[in-house]
């Protein structure tokens, strides 16, 4: 009984124990689990645009949308403003030497431009200083007065100076500030007169007297500015429509090249215009021919009356006075252009003419594209690089393409894999997905949308030669044919809402 | 989310549990009987407890090894199709642990006071079907169904300075304990909803989120693809200083004949407050993926990445904010029979809940005096009124000194990740100053007649 006894309790010990240990051990043996190839279904979204010219326009960098009243679209292709301020017309003048006033009433010729004829300006940051000497010993006192230089209350410029003479010594007043003077100068000269005295009253020759300035700028000026050019700098306008053009065309109704001016200086500028091309898709170039072209186009301009104020003038190169009608219906890329403007082109003497420093000349050019237009089996492609090597997961592919059309226009969409020669090795579908047009109202509205959808099974060989392509290409078909022979207006409230998903096996 | 970083959070830390200490309920005079309930405790007048350290492990629908293959060339894999098969609607792993590093005991009439400190961690990871669904077959299966798959995440650890007392007023027993804690990490999701749709259209995904994970001091939660674990927040020197807490425990017993003792006991009403190296990220609102815009790249030469989209779709908002976690409320009524002077019987009934999950141990006890110095005790019962447990356990006193070992779930023990259920305590103390001979146990008052 005892052994019996005695053995049970060893049991009760052994037992306990080597649960323990194994309890514990369990956990020393147990090796992290990884994740094991699985099989798996998932389904999920890839593609979901309502597409609106409004809001391709909005992302678009390269065009804009005018959208008319009656709610039909412009694409506007245009560049940044070129402006050119009154201080590339009229830039300071650097005056490098001093002028000597070689008696007590003397005109100081001042080098303005010779084409100038200035009769009035407004000093702005000038300052005029004058450097003396006396041949007496003793206190001189000076005066100079100038009646060409004329504060806003009508004063002349008078100013007094002491000069502590030692017989020869030359010394330099303080600057003057000439801000709130005008100048009316005697031609291109300036008229001074000075006096000077010693401290009894006798009067006194000075020895060397001159007047000196760095430079001369004005804030407005008033007079004739001759006949002359200035540059406007050549640019392009990029036209994307066309950038992967494969075959087809594009007719639009009415497209023109604008040509807008807002002009602050008072006085006529003509355009001179001595590149406006057009270059197409297929790399022709051609000029745009106009008699605006060769005459050029007269802008409007403030007269004195309406110093401050802007004229706009808006020229458009049309199919009535140009051949730009028939070159931007010929697949245009780009518009390339490069033009001066030619002010007082007919040289008609007019003293009445003005810059004001916070005028400018600014030209935006724009190509205009009403979308009013007949679409003849307009195809674009583009190849994209695309490396499904990485998706080998991926056992089979069930896409689902569902596409709400309101455009007039008929589209035909395919997609094919390539290789890394550029050779088909697969499409998405056997034929074309075909996308039709919904149909018309008597105003050549669109009534209502088309509905598509569709499954596109990739089984395993799709889904290897999917594996084994390195590009993509998309190929895109449009036409307004099937929908009306004549021009359709696009308006602002199309929509086209295209979403793709995908069921995926997945084993890994 | 790795395996490892699932285990760390529950095993590194060592709290007190609802079911590893139910065997000591019929030890009599045990000082460690006063973890079931704070009125119950030794009746001598000094005692000295030791370490003593507890481990309790529960899984509810799914066991480990229910997710999990057999090694293969060396290596387990996850197997989302078996674990799809096993699951149940809500599937948790569940571990506690405690180790107290030392207690002391004394009584002065009728009045006893005990004062001790502990570690504690507790952690519970809880996986609804939906989500196991999700991972196994994937989406398609559930197109035009809502998916609840937000998964529930509690694991803490801390540290804890206690004060407790207890008075014996008649037949009656009042206990009562207050605790001081002080937390070393943190991690938990107080907002859980993932509400998962796939549109039938062209399945756009389409989720209705309130998902919160507030994290202190270890875990770096970037998103659902970045979390990482940072050892460095865990500090012990910030006690009484960073993330304070406190907790109360309550009990009571009745001598309700001379052979039964009744008990009831709320344990754990508490909670701390978390301030150190804080992490709070919020999915919230109408959440999703419904495609590409092909406008948003008119014009644009980035590459076009789905995954990227897919991942970003939780959107999760981060701030850094203090939080209070409550401490899991748990609730003891227990029962104890002495059936002879060999003999004692019992009866223990825990309920807990925990972070959505309601935690259940039903145990029948029994304990027998093999000698004076050696007990064996045996229990069987239910975990989460399902699971069967069998336990068995062993008290050995040699003089003053007592040890004690229970195993609550024997066989889960010697294959625990095939087991919903593994608890295991140990410790041991020694009677400084015996007790006065009034004070009996009710075994005793049946032997003494």
């Amino acid at each position: 009984m005892t052994m019996k006894y005695q053995g049970f309790k060893v049991s009760v010990y052994l037992i306990v124990t080597m649960a323990v240990i194994s309890g514990c051990n369990q956990f020393d043996n147990y090796s992290d689990p990884q994740f094991e190839k699985q099989s798996f279904d998932l389904s999920l979204p890839i593609i979901n645009s309502k597409i609106n010219i409004n809001e391709v326009a909005e992302k678009d960098q390269t065009s804009t949308l005018r959208i008319e009243p009656d709610g039909s679209i412009t694409a506007i292709y245009s560049n940044e403003l070129i402006r050119d301020n009154a201080s590339s017309l009229f830039p300071p003048l650097p005056i490098p030497q001093e002028f000597p006033i070689l008696e007590k009433d003397f005109l100081v010729n001042v080098p303005f431009p010779s084409k100038y004829d200035i009769k009035r300006g407004d000093f702005i940051n000038t300052e005029m200083q004058f450097r003396y000497s006396c041949d007496y010993v003793g206190k001189v006192f000076i005066n100079i007065q100038s009646p060409s230089i004329v504060d806003a209350q009508g004063q002349e410029f008078d100013q007094n100076y002491i000069l502590n003479s030692t017989g020869g010594n030359l010394v330099t007043s303080s600057p003057f500030n000439l801000d709130g003077y005008s100048l009316y100068p005697i031609d291109t000269s300036i008229h001074f007169i000075y006096n000077a005295h010693d401290d009894t009253g006798q009067e006194l020759d000075l020895s060397r007297l001159y007047m000196k300035t760095d430079y001369i700028e004005f804030k407005y000026v008033e007079g004739y500015f001759g006949k002359h050019r200035f540059p406007i700098n050549g640019d392009f306008i990029t036209i994307g429509l066309f950038t992967n053009w494969i075959s087809g065309g594009i007719y639009f109704e009415e497209p023109r090249i604008h040509v807008g001016v807002d002009n602050g200086f008072g006085f006529p500028v003509r355009s001179e215009v001595s590149v406006l091309d057009i270059h197409a898709s297929n790399g022709d170039v051609t000029s745009v021919q106009s008699q605006y072209i060769d005459e050029g186009i007269n802008f409007d301009y403030p007269s004195l009356e309406e110093a401050g104020q802007f004229k706009r003038t808006d020229f458009y190169f049309n199919s009535g006075n140009s051949n730009v009608g028939v070159l931007l219906n010929d697949r245009p890329v780009r518009v390339v252009y490069d033009m001066s403007a030619l002010a007082n082109p007919d040289d008609i003497y007019n003293p009445a003419e003005f810059i004001d420093k916070n005028s400018y000349f600014s030209v935006d050019i724009g190509v205009e594209l009403p979308l009013y237009l007949k679409v003849n089996d307009l195809v674009l492609a583009d190849t994209f690089d695309f490396d499904f090597t990485s998706y080998d997961y991926i056992k089979s592919a069930t896409f689902k393409l569902l596409v709400n059309n309101e455009f007039p226009v008929e589209t035909e969409i395919q997609t094919y894999f390539l290789d890394e020669n550029d050779k088909i090795l697969d499409s998405l579908a056997i034929d074309p997905i075909q996308i039709e047009a919904p149909p018309l109202d008597v105003q050549g509205k669109t009534i209502g949308s088309y509905d598509y959808s569709n499954f596109i099974e990739f089984e395993k060989g799709k889904i290897d030669h999917l594996l084994k392509s390195k590009k993509v290409l998309a190929k895109v078909k449009f036409s307004t044919n099937p929908v009306s022979d004549e021009a359709l207006y696009i308006y602002d409230d199309y929509n086209l809402d295209l979403k793709l998903g995908v069921e995926l096996r997945i084993e890994n | 989310m790795k395996f490892r970083l699932v285990v760390c959070l529950f095993l590194i830390g060592l709290g007190s549990a609802y079911g590893q200490y139910n065997s000591t309920l019929l030890m009599n005079n045990s000082y460690q009987r006063n973890t079931i309930n704070p009125a119950m405790g030794s009746p001598d007048r000094l005692v000295l407890g030791i370490p003593q350290y507890s481990i309790n492990y529960t899984a509810g629908g799914l066991t480990v090894n229910d997710m999990v293959t057999s090694e293969i060339d060396g290596i387990r894999y996850f197997d989302f199709d078996k674990a799809y098969q096993n699951a149940g609607d809500k599937n948790f792993f569940y571990v506690d642990q405690r180790l107290e590093y030392g207690s002391i005991h004394f009584r002065m009439g009728n009045f006893s006071l005990s004062t001790g400190a502990s570690f504690n961690t507790q952690g519970q990871l809880r996986l609804n079907k939906d989500l196991i669904g999700l991972l196994a077959n994937g989406n398609t299966p559930y197109v035009g169904k809502t998916l609840d798959i937000g998964p529930g995440i509690f694991a803490q650890s801390f540290n804890e300075i206690y004060i407790g007392g207890r008075i014996e007023h008649k037949n009656w027993k009042f206990g009562a304990r207050a605790r001081i804690l002080n937390g070393v990490q943190d991690i938990s999701t107080p907002e859980s909803q993932i509400k998962f749709y796939t549109n039938p259209d062209i399945y756009q995904i389409e989720m209705e989120n309130n998902y919160l994970v507030n994290s202190s001091a270890t875990l770096q939660f970037n998103d659902l693809t970045d979390i990482s674990y940072d050892w460095k927040g865990i500090s012990f020197n910030n006690f009484l200083k960073n993330n304070f807490g406190f907790a109360l425990d309550l009990g009571v017993t009745y001598q309700f004949s001379k052979k039964l003792e009744l008990g009831i006991a709320l344990l754990d009403w508490g909670k701390i407050g978390w301030d150190r190296r804080l992490s709070n990220d919020l999915s919230q609102g109408n959440l999703g993926f419904a495609g590409l815009n092909l406008l948003d790249y008119v014009g644009n030469t980035e590459d076009v990445v789905l995954e990227d989209s897919i991942y970003q779709i939780f959107e999760f908002q981060k701030t850094k904010n203090p939080y209070s976690t409550k401490l899991p409320i748990r609730m003891n009524l227990t029962a104890k029979y002495a059936l002879s002077t060999k003999m004692n019987l019992g009866f223990v009934l825990n309920y807990s809940k925990y972070e959505k999950i309601n935690h259940s141990y039903l145990d029948f006890l029994m304990l027998y005096k093999l000698t004076k110095w050696l007990h064996i005790g045996a229990n069987v019962g239910m975990m989460q009124m399902k699971n069967p447990i069998f336990g068995i356990s062993g008290r050995l006193m040699i003089g003053r000194i007592e040890g004690y070992l229970c195993i609550d779930n024997a066989l889960g023990l010697t294959n625990v990740f095939n087991s919903h259920s593994v608890q295991l305590s140990a410790g041991a103390n020694v009677t400084l100053m015996r007790k006065k001979n009034k004070y009996m146990e009710v075994d005793e008052l049946i032997e003494l007649k």
